[in-house]
């Protein structure tokens, strides 16, 4: 109790030194916090405008058509599927696909491309891609001979609204099929990417082109058809759970056989985001601990400090009867307190800060057109990361520990006698 | 058995000049109870031998015996626990320990000894009694002038009861006044406790109340 006491004491023994060090750390605390805070909204803007531009949050597969690509492999009893995603309440909007890898020309060149058949009205409550029309219109009717293409793919097609495009694609039965489109909308992406590769068609006429009229007879309903379903729900962070819970719900219904199904959440369908996340977390923590590393020299340096002016006291202390261990623990809970009382501070700024900011957001308007590119808005919120607090205090009791050896040591090389004869 | 027993102690020290005899081969012995001053002209090795006895410093040859315990052959660790068990020191620049009380510095000792926080209180105000120093028990080192800072180190050298007390110049920096009362007091807490006091001085009013007194010089008893 004594060392805590005196080592209390002695941090303010020199006060002001002690708050220029309190200081500085609370201040790095705060700055990197509100870092990590500020590059985790970004990121996670930029994923939910991806997620809702074109990715979805959850996706289902049949299981043949990912393995093989094979078009004739639709999901068995679409429409019991559908009906237990309409009865989950965390699922806000959804829209059966068709998938169909085709070749489109028109104007002046072709391009490989993702033709995806959906019905209007489901799949622009589910994607923003579908909602932002910039040239024209989003079909309105799932039999149409209509396409909605990207902008890049128009602008690199040379093509307009009204113009003449090609799908040339392959049926279920093996066959490659041609068709005439009329170009009816340009849509306005989030990503080059997307606006290259992806184009909308109605369901019901690449269904009826692909060759499923035969396969489902006279009572052709292009609504039982599907390769895959996407969907939304009010978290995307926790899609884990309704993915599980929907595979869950699919064997006890016996609905399907066992694996016909895939079901993936955004981080499976397109790793690279969960990737990103990951890959944050880790660069923000990596960068703190460069700020707080920063902070332990300075920390270091006032220890050395002190060591250096109460060397008299501390050979007076190994006189008397203090030994080394009991020396050692008060050198490093100096150090340890002194770190103690920057983070707080810290933590309640970054804290408040990001709250703050996380309210009114950031607008960078220079920069606008730079993160429009990555589908990213010009007004960025941070994020409030309690996640980060516990690292991030883990990170500097560490590095205080560390930074409190070298001084510690130092004082355990004194000699008592010679100690106290220092004036 | 006497307490403390000395047998051709040497200590050399290396300096520009060459090697030091500090002290000299000395043979001494001190009995329980002593009240006794080393004594002798500046650099005659009287704060080397009682760093010596105190094992703060270790003599290059010789053996330093504390009742049947030999002292010169015990490792730093263990002299450190055998100081904080049996010895208690007064030095010449009191050496108080600035960001505790009076109080809080004359039970330091008992502390890092593990006593109860009570017992420690008791006794830490008991010995600030018999100094005189009890309504100064909160107070800071730098509230206290250098004699009331030199009774709260002697109240710390008694805390723990120690076998015998090593005071090195005790009075070097007080006043008569502070002198008078300090060595009455020390002079009673060796009668009524017992305790053992060994002091290097070359300050008369400390030798005229010493009951033996050890003269050195050139690092040998005379």
């Amino acid at each position: 109790m004594t060392i805590l006491i005196i080592a209390w004491r002695n941090i303010w023994r020199n006060s002001w030194r002690s708050a220029v060090v309190i200081g500085a750390m609370s201040l790095g605390v705060w700055s990197g916090i509100f870092m990590m805070g500020w590059a985790q909204g970004l990121n996670n803007q930029r994923t939910v405008t991806l997620l809702d531009d074109n990715v979805g949050h959850g996706r289902i597969t049949s299981f043949n058509y990912l393995e093989k690509q094979d078009p004739s492999s639709i999901i068995d009893n679409l429409k019991s599927v559908e009906e237990m995603i309409i009865a989950d309440p965390n699922i806000t909007a959804y829209s059966s696909r068709v998938v169909c890898n085709a070749m489109v020309q028109g104007g002046s060149g072709s391009a490989p491309v993702i033709a995806y058949g959906v019905t209007p009205k489901s799949e622009q409550s589910l994607f923003s891609a579908a909602r932002n029309i910039s040239s024209g219109n989003f079909f309105k009717s799932s039999f149409a001979e209509d396409v909605v293409l990207g902008e890049k793919l128009a602008n690199r097609l040379e093509v307009e609204i009204d113009d003449r495009i090609i799908l040339t694609f392959q049926d279920i039965n093996g066959g490659v099929h041609s068709a005439l489109f009329w170009l009816v909308g340009i849509y306005d992406g989030a990503s080059n990417l997307l606006e290259e590769s992806m184009i909308y068609v109605p369901k019901g006429t690449i269904s009826s082109q692909m060759g499923f009229t035969d396969t489902t007879n006279i009572d052709f309903n292009f609504n039982s058809i599907a390769h895959e379903v996407n969907y939304r729900v009010k978290e995307p962070y926790q899609i884990e759970e309704t993915s599980s819970s929907l595979e869950g719900e699919v064997k006890k219904r016996e609905i399907h056989n066992d694996n016909s199904l895939i079901f993936r959440t955004w981080k499976e369908v397109s790793p690279e985001l969960g990737v990103a996340d990951a890959i944050l977390a880790q660069s923000l923590l990596l960068f703190m601990m460069i700020i707080l590393l920063a902070m332990s020299f300075g920390i270091l340096n006032t220890m050395l400090m002190a060591i250096l002016e109460r060397t008299r006291e501390l050979g007076m202390l190994m006189a008397v009867g203090m030994n080394r261990q009991k020396i050692f623990n008060l050198i490093v809970t100096e150090t340890i307190l002194l770190s103690f009382f920057g983070l707080p501070i810290g933590l309640l700024f970054g804290h408040i800060s990001l709250y703050v900011t996380s309210k009114t957001g950031i607008t960078l308007k220079s920069v606008e057109q730079g993160l429009a590119q990555y589908g990213i808005e010009s007004t960025v919120y941070p994020a409030i990361v309690p996640e980060y607090y516990l690292p991030v205090t883990a990170l500097v009791l560490v590095l205080s520990f560390l930074s409190a050896l070298h001084p510690a040591r130092k004082a355990l090389k004194l000699n008592p006698i010679e100690s106290m004869r220092v004036l | 058995m006497s307490l403390i027993r000395l047998k051709n102690i040497l200590k050399i020290y290396e300096s520009q000049s060459g090697k030091v005899r500090a002290i000299n081969g000395v043979s001494v012995e001190f009995e329980s109870g002593e009240f006794t001053s080393i004594v002798g002209p500046s650099g005659c090795g009287k704060t080397t031998l009682l760093n010596a006895i105190g094992g703060l410093d270790k003599p290059n040859s010789g053996e330093i015996w504390i009742d049947k315990t030999e002292i010169t052959k015990m490792s730093d660790k263990d002299l450190i626990d055998f100081r904080l068990k049996n010895i208690g020191f007064v030095f010449q620049a009191y050496n108080l320990i600035p960001v505790l009380t009076a109080i809080e510095n004359t039970t330091f000792i008992l502390e890092l000894q593990g006593v109860p926080k009570r017992i420690r209180n008791d006794r830490g105000m008991e010995l600030l009694e018999a100094v005189g120093l009890s309504d100064k028990a909160n107070s800071r080192p730098n509230q206290l002038s250098g004699g009331q800072q030199q009774r709260v180190a002697v109240a710390r050298a008694l805390a723990s009861s120690p076998r015998f007390v090593l005071a090195d110049e005790p009075t070097a920096n007080l006043d008569s006044k502070s002198t008078s009362k300090l060595l009455d007091i020390m002079s009673e807490l060796n009668s009524k406790e017992e305790t053992t006091f060994i002091f290097s001085t070359h300050d008369q009013r400390v030798i005229d109340r010493a009951r033996r007194i050890i003269y050195l010089e050139d690092g040998r008893i005379k």
